[in-house]
């Protein structure tokens, strides 16, 4: 099975593609995605997910890789990029999302090439976004996403999600193996349970922080992000049934946390697995002691693809790479997408454990 | 000839009277609806037919709203939608050329025009949109009445032929560099991957001939790779560059098409524009409908006299705040043909709101909107002043009593126009005699005047004075002590809620040696205030009539 009858098979209508890291392979994954819906004839929608910090954008704007896009795709990018775009874009809704490029305009390709996207910067906008290019036709919309970014809504607002990582991560294989199985582990966390995940929700969807006891939840009036971690430890009492973290969930916190108190039972709920910013060794002590993390927007990680080459010029032997990781990720199935289209045998490199 | 021009009311009055409140609930949909919303002023006396035309416009549209609901929602769906191009046709006016996303604006715009030219065709308004079918044609070359926007071939024929180039120098490309692959990968045994990419270990033996073989190029390597790229032929470089030049003219073309394009835009842009102010207009005429249905308005009617007359009057503020706590706004009648009216009676018996709504009345009523009341005729004001009890002015250092007397003497330099003079408790910040006696001076001079004022006062005096009007509110005249009695031992409420419910808030004319009401410690108790204090004040008063 290819990594295009993995997204298929999956019968979505919405995926982000997510790097661990720059030159992770995103847009290798992507433009490969790209090309077997071109060839299935699916009709796609693409847009991507805005970057932080407005004044910071402006400044010091660097330009993403150009995606290529195909004839009547359907496109959502900020007005700049469908202006110097080497394709040539029927415009057909203006939006009033804001980018520091311009408001995002959705488009029809009227004739291939390539194009930079630039999405909105808030979930709320992205998700009507993808809504609105489904409505204007869009069979599967791709969501080129980042997971390096603390604000990265897209894979919880995607039916799926693809995480691409690579050499660029780490200087050894073990390294890379090790971060990029840690985030799997992040994107794949459970759902919170029901009724914890109703009482959590309103709090989470404000991005604030409380507890859940008996039942009820109190919001907690963070002083500082640097004490969070004491002042959530201080809160906890036997009766506590889960911890609510809107935001993001740093080292410091998890420490804190398992230095304070015993975490054996502790439930941490966070809003989806893009979250959690932990060293491989916090989260394994946190895990040790018992405690557990859930998601009230849980991801659908479809697949990782890998990159085995850098751009610091050192890359991996992609064969040794891939076997290792898709060792170490199973049942999660992995892909070199450069190999896998270099003509190397299908059943051996794009094979799925299962 | 007036002179002297005077501001109609500053910012500070409305939002006393509550019409900061009333325009915030003024919403049009569309960014042009907004500016004509910006652009609102209270009529003057000159202008009073117009003002007379647009309440006619309102009432009219509010009418609409329940006759022809259908239409209504269509057009208001427009207008939620429609986006303010004046700045693109402007542009267009000074000779720039207008980019993609000004054209899918300009031509949802004229999409717009027409389908408002016939919703409101039957309309009886002099506010009309028109549609701009020449200018329609020329945005939508194809006729497929989409909204959408791309500079299609058939907006020059040039265009076309560079496009149709484009494509076939594509295609000759494509063959060329499939053709240079194979070569390739048939020679050395090799993958071209699909960026035109060999990778290659750097055990490998081919390396040696990759390296001196003029079909290929080497690109980068790392510590086990090199990667090459098959060497473009001669052919592929002269296609390459045939098809640089070829998009470099499709770009100027494009650019041709758009400069002729913006050309069309301004032929149209006297006619474009008066749309666009119409639709402002009509959109903020729908949300003064949708305002005076919100709180059941009548069409004030605009007469020369000098005269305020007010039936059935509310303030909306107050009723909404009243809604709230689950009570009931009394509504008052009131009629002003005096220079002077003076207000007297009970604590809590609606003195201050008759001022306020008298106010905020008149002005709704003068910026065009309708009035919340059952009947009301005015003369349009040159202005409106309002004193009240807003506590010490801190900002400018002065007390209660030096914040009012400030006010009061910049509007008597003015009681020569047809002002609508409010003041709630006419000198009430200083001690009785003296108080009196400003009041009385200053009600004195505006009796002379031409404006209409109001003062609510607890100094009798002031309403004894030759030319004034007393009213008086009822009250709790016809309360008997044992009813109140019972009410707080039995009843159900207390405060404001009893008082709402037996307070008489009609205001009626008195006689000038009327006796003054004395309910302030009837209102007092009814507060819940502390019977042993009360009954104190009640000893103190009897003393004082005994002495």
């Amino acid at each position: 099975m290819t990594l295009f009858d993995v997204v298929i098979k999956a019968g979505i209508d919405s995926i982000s593609i997510v790097g661990m890291a720059k030159n992770a392979g995103k847009t290798l994954t992507l433009n490969y995605l790209i090309q077997k819906a071109l060839q299935r004839n699916i009709l796609l929608g693409l847009t991507s997910t805005g970057r932080d910090g407005e004044l910071q954008d402006i400044v010091y704007y660097t330009h993403k890789p150009p995606i290529w896009v195909p004839k009547s795709a359907l496109v959502a990018t900020a007005w700049d990029c469908v202006n110097q775009s080497g394709a040539k874009i029927e415009i057909m809704e203006k939006t009033h999302f804001s980018t520091p490029l311009g408001e995002i305009i959705i488009g029809k390709v009227r004739e291939s090439g390539n194009i930079e996207l630039v999405g909105p910067r808030t979930g709320v906008q992205l998700k009507q976004l993808i809504k609105h290019l489904k409505q204007l036709g869009a069979r599967l919309v791709m969501v080129d996403g980042a997971v390096n970014r603390v604000s990265s809504a897209a894979p919880a607002l995607t039916q799926g999600t693809i995480l691409a990582t690579g050499a660029a991560l780490g200087h050894s294989i073990r390294t890379v193996v090790e971060k990029t199985a840690l985030q799997v582990e992040f994107f794949r966390l459970k759902r919170t349970r029901e009724d914890l995940r109703n009482l959590a929700k309103p709090l989470i969807d404000m991005g604030r922080t409380g507890v859940i006891q008996e039942g009820k939840i109190r919001e907690l009036k963070l002083e500082t992000a640097l004490m969070a971690g004491k002042q959530v430890a201080e809160s906890i009492t036997p009766e506590t049934e889960a911890v609510v973290i809107g935001g993001a969930v740093s080292n410091k916190i998890i420490e804190d946390l398992t230095k304070t108190i015993p975490v054996e039972g502790v439930e941490i709920i966070v809003k989806d697995g893009t979250r959690l910013f932990l060293e491989p060794m916090v989260y394994k002590r946190f895990k040790a002691g018992k405690g557990s993390i859930t998601a009230v927007y849980p991801i659908n990680l479809l697949a990782v693809t890998v990159n085995p080459t850098s751009p610091e010029g050192y890359s991996f032997s992609p064969r040794e790479f891939l076997s290792k990781i898709k060792k170490a990720l199973f049942p999660i199935p992995v892909y070199d997408v450069v190999l896998g289209e270099g003509g190397v045998d299908e059943g051996d490199v794009c094979g799925i454990h299962e | 000839m007036r002179v002297m021009s005077v501001e109609y009311m500053s910012e500070k009055t409305k939002e006393q009277l509550g019409l900061t409140w009333i325009l915030k609930r003024l919403t049009p949909y569309s960014p042009l609806g907004r500016t004509a919303k910006s652009r609102m002023k209270p009529f003057d006396i000159d202008t009073a037919q117009d003002l007379k035309k647009e309440l006619n416009r309102v009432f009219y549209i509010c009418g609409k709203l329940r006759e022809t609901p259908g239409i209504c929602q269509d057009i208001q769906s427009i207008l939620r939608e429609v986006k303010d191009i004046t700045g693109s046709i402007k542009r267009a006016q000074k000779g720039g050329v207008l980019d993609e996303v000004e054209f899918f604006e300009l031509k949802a715009f004229v999409m717009y025009c027409a389908r408002l030219e016939k919703l409101i065709r039957n309309f009886d308004l002099d506010i009309k949109v028109q549609s701009v079918n020449k200018l329609m044609k020329l945005l939508d070359p194809k006729a497929t009445g989409r909204k959408s926007f791309f500079i299609e071939d058939e907006f020059s024929p040039r265009l076309k032929w560079v496009r149709k180039r484009i494509r076939q120098v594509k295609k000759e490309m494509k063959q060329e560099e499939g053709q240079l692959k194979s070569r390739v990968e048939k020679v050395f045994g090799v993958n071209v991957n699909p960026w035109g990419e060999i990778n290659i270990n750097k055990g490998d033996e081919r390396i040696q001939q990759l390296n001196t073989s003029p079909l290929v190029s080497y690109v980068r390597e790392n510590f086990a790779e090199v990667v090459y790229s098959p060497k473009p032929s001669e052919k592929l470089i002269e296609l390459k560059a045939k098809l640089e030049k070829l998009q470099q003219m499709e770009s100027d073309e494009e650019f041709e098409v758009r400069k002729k394009l913006t050309g069309e835009v301004e032929r149209y842009s006297q006619l474009l524009l008066k749309n666009a102010e119409n639709i402002g207009r009509l959109d903020l005429l729908f949300a003064k409908a949708r305002l005076a249905v919100a709180l059941k308005c009548t069409k004030p009617r605009i007469i020369k006299e000098n005269v305020i007359s007010i039936q059935q009057g509310r303030h909306p503020v107050v009723e909404e705040a009243l809604k709230e706590k689950g009570l009931e706004f009394k509504p008052v009648d009131i009629y002003l043909s005096k220079p002077v009216t003076v207000i007297t009676g009970a604590n809590m018996g609606g003195k201050t709101v008759t001022l306020k709504m008298v106010g905020l009345l008149v002005a709704m009523g003068q910026m065009g909107l309708l009035v919340p009341a059952g009947e009301m005729f005015f003369s349009p004001r040159d202005f409106v002043f309002f004193s009240g009890s807003y506590g010490e002015s801190l900002e400018d250092g002065l007390s209660a009593f030096g914040a009012e007397i400030k006010a009061l003497s910049q509007v008597l330099n003015h009681i020569d126009k047809r002002g609508l003079v409010l003041i709630d408790e006419l000198a009430r910040g200083t001690n009785p005699l003296e108080g009196t006696a400003i009041a009385r001076a200053v009600v004195a001079r505006l009796v002379a005047g031409r404006c209409i004022s109001i003062a609510t006062t607890h100094f009798y005096e002031v309403s004894k004075l030759p030319g004034v009007v007393h009213l008086q509110v009822r009250g709790l005249k016809g309360v008997k002590a044992e009813k109140i009695k019972d009410e707080l031992e039995n009843g159900k409420t207390i405060g404001p809620e009893l008082l709402n419910r037996i307070m008489d808030y009609t205001l009626e004319e008195v006689s000038a040696d009327a006796l003054p009401s004395h309910d302030a410690i009837k209102v007092a108790r009814m507060m819940g205030f502390d019977e042993g204090t009360l009954k104190n004040a009640e000893r103190f008063i009897k003393q004082e009539g005994e002495e």
